[in-house]
């Protein structure tokens, strides 16, 4: 979290690849620690992470998966864009494992599934430091 | 762990970066960060990412993250001498060769008579590089351009498998 308690936020664009998580991983991990986020959470920020690393490649629409990170000190936020048509809902349905359930509404406390009105979707996760 | 909803407004949060924003599409990683001192260091862990997936010697490596450090820190301490605007990281493989863009959309590169810095930061970046371009963006954006000679990485090791 920066000194001023404003919002860090990053934007990051990764080739399709084996770039994205290791990339991806540790943005999320610097912007999560920064915010003085807790260790369980912290582990929480990179299970969701590490599920928009293997599953949003198949759904952007261009060689790109960009993700936009923010972080205060409520929480962490990772918005998935740039998707496709129904993008949004794909990748959600992707992160279902068989006998767990989905790994984003299973560890976030937020999730919210976009799509503007040009058709582009936009998958947001929300995670609150403090569960309530 | 939350208990997730699905469909529930992601509010509090009200970032100014789109992520559907136009990207380089020559760039295996861009990054944009606001310039502060604290963010230096992502940037800089960012690009060690690479290191992860390449076949980067120690050296090299080192080499690369102290230049991005060097590059990032100018930005964070000259760029916006009236307040806080965006850092920018582009990275790119090809030919075996790493090339990292460090942007800004500050002040430019100019002479500064009350800079607190020693004045090292171009010149170290220039030893460790194999090359060092100053220059300026298609949106008239500050750019300062290395590059890395990576002899045992290929632009293939990049791309989806």
């Amino acid at each position: 979290m920066s000194a001023d308690g404003a919002t860090n936020e990053a934007a990051v664009a990764v080739r399709k690849g084996p770039l994205v998580g290791p990339v991806l991983g540790r943005v999320v991990g610097m912007l999560a620690a920064r915010a003085q986020c807790p260790i369980d959470r912290l582990d929480d920020a990179m299970l969701l992470t590490d599920a928009v690393a293997a599953h949003a490649p198949a759904h952007t629409t261009d060689a790109h998966v960009q993700v936009v990170v923010a972080a205060d000190e409520a929480g962490l936020e990772l918005r998935v864009g740039a998707l496709s048509r129904d993008g949004a809902r794909s990748l959600l349905e992707d992160a279902d494992l068989p006998g767990v359930g989905n790994v984003f509404t299973r560890v976030a406390d937020e999730v919210d599934a976009r799509s503007s009105g040009d058709g582009a979707g936009e998958l947001v996760l929300r995670l609150l430091f403090s569960p309530a | 762990m939350g208990a997730g909803s699905i469909g529930a407004s992601a509010s509090g949060m009200t970032g100014a970066l789109a992520p559907e924003r136009r990207v380089d599409t020559a760039s295996d990683l861009e990054l944009t960060l606001p310039a502060r001192p604290e963010n230096v260091a992502v940037a800089r862990h960012a690009i060690g990412g690479f290191a992860d997936v390449l076949e980067m010697p120690d050296q090299t490596l080192a080499d690369v993250k102290l230049a991005v450090t060097e590059a990032c820190t100018n930005v964070v301490v000259h760029a916006y001498p009236n307040g806080e605007g965006p850092m920018g990281l582009r990275a790119s493989v090809d030919d075996g060769v790493l090339r990292v863009v460090v942007v800004d959309a500050g002040r430019g590169i100019l002479p500064r008579a009350d800079s607190p810095g020693l004045g090292l930061g171009l010149p170290l970046i220039a030893t460790l590089a194999e090359s060092l371009e100053l220059g300026t963006g298609a949106n008239e954006e500050t750019e300062v351009r290395m590059s890395f000679r990576l002899d045992a990485v290929a632009a293939d090791d990049l791309r989806p498998r």
